[in-house]
């Protein structure tokens, strides 16, 4: 980042004096120790002092800005949302950009590393707004984080479009410039947990749940214990794990005490291995387990190998979802231009990330200016389907529109289980214990 | 209160609890036993010790998926591995501490708490731009069945594997201290500086050692912690903190302490847990390290300090 700090202070004409003096070597340089290289710096440069409506070349720029992880413990995940911010805000310029009133306008993005910190997280968004004049922000990663910038943006009343925090704490009534495209952290669950309801052989009475002591896992595991009451099931473990627990043992043997027909882990991608890893470890036969987060990435399958296999996990998305979507078309659409642009296949973070920008580029076109205030009441007023599903605000600022799928590794394969009008496999149930496998 | 009590009784009785809390503190002691010797040996507070455990992490699973192409090998490429960590890790210690620490130990003790600190710094932040955050773990096939039953408990083979590895790091460690000439050095060195060098003992060479070996020790515990759990490049910190306990309770310089400090630390843990909650295992782990500073500051196997 230091790369951008520099850039910042400089002013334009000695900008251009240093390009030519070969500014970029030493910009390199001053980046070494932050990631500078890879964080969006190089397409701040190109956008002059990054306003609303700054000229750069035949057309105007708009400037997106994020603090979001690149180093640090959420740093996987927020790499996700800025490969996908980048590549969906590539894609819009290469498409022409957005007609206002008959001018022409492009994307820009300008980033800051919080470092996976939400204290730094807030001082970095204070910082794009006030020193970086960055108008329309997009969130970081975590819901954490987001709380954490959450104040900076109200304070200003400058809109935050976040495709990362889905904790119901950022969406209370008094919210009114967060918006957010997950479905919020209660409803994690409801699609895998809705399959454990049809299920008869053994038939489900009894859950256990543990879950991170963070805000977002917290908010997941009352939405599992809503559920269980819905459902008429027994919580027979109900048990929190801090963030940086590298032995869930002691948890495990009261899962196994309790023999629970279903097992929910409701943490992030590192327990959601370390679970599995540690259940097959000390012999926790449980037939249905399921993990909130982390469970549906192709590192979670890569890192377990056959171990991985009957584990359910929820996802926000369905990258073979047919959606007649806004931009992009169908999921497998997204998909097919994702890999294009990079050597992985995107997962529901990606698919958030560009849905935020298609979400602002939406707001934009309707409200027809690039007033922060009149794009603030065209994102309050959203209602699009994307290649994500349908992003439609309700009055907190949380996507009302949508909803969870469930996934399960079956032979170390993905597939699609809940809900199950679109499901691609049956799933298996009950799981066979770790002896049979 | 009253429900406490049951609950303590139950965990103190339930087998499984106190042999999976022996067992996860024979990790503690190997971890231990390296920074306890810095700090009684050199009077160095090695703020970076878990930051060498995460290398030798990192060091055995780079082996390893070299040899075998993943992160399942065969228990044959894991030892390897170990072995190598050990080695590269080794020689990075003693290289530390003879080209830095040595450099400013005479000069302030004060500044080799920073030192370590910023070196600990150095080695994540590399870490991380190398390989990222992405908590990793190494899966060797370790022969025999998968999990033993003990008692009505159910132990894990690749705990009981690291319970025994570190229990004969602990007595090796021990021999080579008691027995070799170099051991014989570094006690003369912790014991009296000056008369050490006047019998002709090199003391830059003798702390560079404990640095080295104590670097090696920590980082075969690093490829066992991948094994059993997972690494990541931020995970020295919690590592270095419950060695900093484990010490307290053992008491400095002693290897003996550190492996009942270890296992201490690991009943307590997992007895605590088990009566309150996990997510409060490392502030049942700090309550215990005050009580042992005002009950016993010295330790249970050390020396109180004589005016």
């Amino acid at each position: 980042m230091a790369s951008d700090d520099r850039s910042d202070a400089i002013s334009e004409s000695r900008r251009k004096y240093l390009a030519g003096l070969g500014a970029a070597g030493i910009a390199g340089i001053a980046g070494c120790g932050g990631n500078g290289g890879n964080d969006g710096s190089s397409s701040s440069s190109s956008s002059t002092s990054t306003t609303t409506g700054s000229s750069s070349g035949g057309s105007k720029t708009l400037t997106l800005g994020a603090a979001i992880s690149q180093t640090g413990e959420l740093s996987k995940e927020g790499g996700l949302y800025l490969d996908s911010y980048k590549m969906t805000i590539q894609d819009v310029n290469d498409q022409g950009g957005l007609d206002i009133d008959g001018t022409t306008y492009e994307f820009d993005l300008k980033t800051y590393d919080d470092q996976s910190d939400p204290s730094k997280s807030r001082q970095l968004f204070q910082k794009l707004i006030e020193e970086d004049d960055v108008q329309y922000l997009l969130g970081p990663y975590s819901s954490g984080v987001t709380l954490a910038a959450q104040p900076v943006v109200q304070q200003h009343k400058l809109p935050m479009v976040e495709g990362g925090g889905s904790s119901t704490d950022i969406f209370s009534d008094s919210n009114e410039y967060v918006f957010g495209t997950l479905a919020t952290a209660p409803h994690y669950a409801d699609g895998v947990l809705s399959l454990a309801d049809t299920y008869t052989d053994p038939e489900v009475q009894e859950v256990a749940l543990a879950y991170q002591n963070d805000i977002f896992s917290k908010g997941t595991a009352s939405g599992v214990r809503d559920l269980c009451d819905q459902y008429g099931w027994d919580v027979v473990v109900d048990e929190s794990f801090p963030s940086g627990a590298n032995d869930l043992s002691s948890i495990l043997n009261k899962v196994k005490n309790a023999d629970p027909q279903v097992f929910v882990v409701a943490g992030h991608y590192k327990h959601a291995v370390l679970a599995v890893k540690q259940m097959k470890q000390y012999g926790v036969d449980v037939p249905m387990t399921v993990e909130t987060v982390g469970a549906t990435t192709s590192d979670f399958i890569d890192e377990l190998g056959d171990s991985g296999n009957y584990v359910y996990g929820t996802s926000q998305w369905a990258s073979n979802a047919n959606y007649d979507g806004f931009f992009y078309g169908s999921a497998p659409d997204y998909v097919e231009r994702f890999g294009k642009m990079y050597d992985y296949s995107p997962d529901y973070h990606n698919a958030s990330g560009s849905a935020c920008i298609l979400t602002y580029l939406n707001a934009f076109k309707q409200a027809g200016s690039t007033d922060p205030g009149a794009v603030r009441d065209a994102l309050a007023n959203t209602d699009i389907t994307t290649f994500f599903g349908s992003v439609k605000f309700g009055s907190n600022g949380a996507n009302v529109g949508k909803k969870t799928v469930g996934y399960q590794w079956q032979k170390k394969k993905k597939k699609l289980v809940a809900p199950k009008s679109i499901a691609a496999a049956d799933p298996v149930y009950p799981a066979p214990t770790w002896s049979e496998r | 209160m009253t429900a406490i009590i049951p609950a303590l009784a139950q965990a103190l009785t339930d087998p499984s609890v106190l042999i999976n809390g022996f067992l996860i503190g024979g990790v503690y002691a190997a971890m231990a036993i390296g920074f306890t010797m810095i700090w009684g040996v050199v009077g160095v507070i090695n703020l970076a010790q878990g930051d060498f455990l995460m290398l030798g992490a990192f060091s055995t699973w780079l082996v390893v998926g070299a040899i075998s192409h993943s992160s399942t090998s065969s228990f044959g490429t894991f030892v390897v591995g170990l072995l190598v960590a050990m080695a590269v890790v080794g020689v990075f210690g003693y290289l530390v501490q003879r080209l830095l620490v040595n450099r400013i130990m005479r000069v302030s003790k004060f500044l080799t708490l920073l030192l370590t600190f910023g070196i600990g710094i150095v080695l994540r932040e590399s870490a991380q731009l190398i390989w990222s955050a992405t908590p990793r773990s190494i899966n060797p096939q370790v022969p025999g069945p998968s999990n033993y039953g003990f008692l009505g408990a159910t132990v894990p083979a690749e705990r009981l594997l690291i319970f025994l590895v570190a229990l004969a790091l602990t007595v090796i460690f021990y021999v080579f201290l008691q027995r070799t000439r170099t051991g014989r050095s570094i006690r003369a060195a912790s014991q009296n500086e000056q008369a050490a060098q006047l019998v002709g003992i090199d003391i830059d060479h003798v702390y560079g050692v404990t640095f080295g070996v104590s670097a090696a020790v920590v980082a075969v515990t690093g490829g066992l912690i991948g094994m059993a759990f997972s690494f990541q490049p931020l995970m020295g910190n919690a590592y270095t903190l419950k060695s900093f306990v484990v010490v307290v309770m053992g008491g400095l310089g002693s290897v003996g302490g550190a492996l009942v400090g270890g296992i201490l630390l690991g009943l307590i843990e997992h007895v605590g847990s088990n009566v309150w909650s996990a997510s409060i295992a490392d502030a049942i782990g700090f309550t215990a390290l005050v009580v042992f500073l005002l009950v016993r500051p010295y330790g249970l196997f050390g020396q109180p300090e004589e005016e």
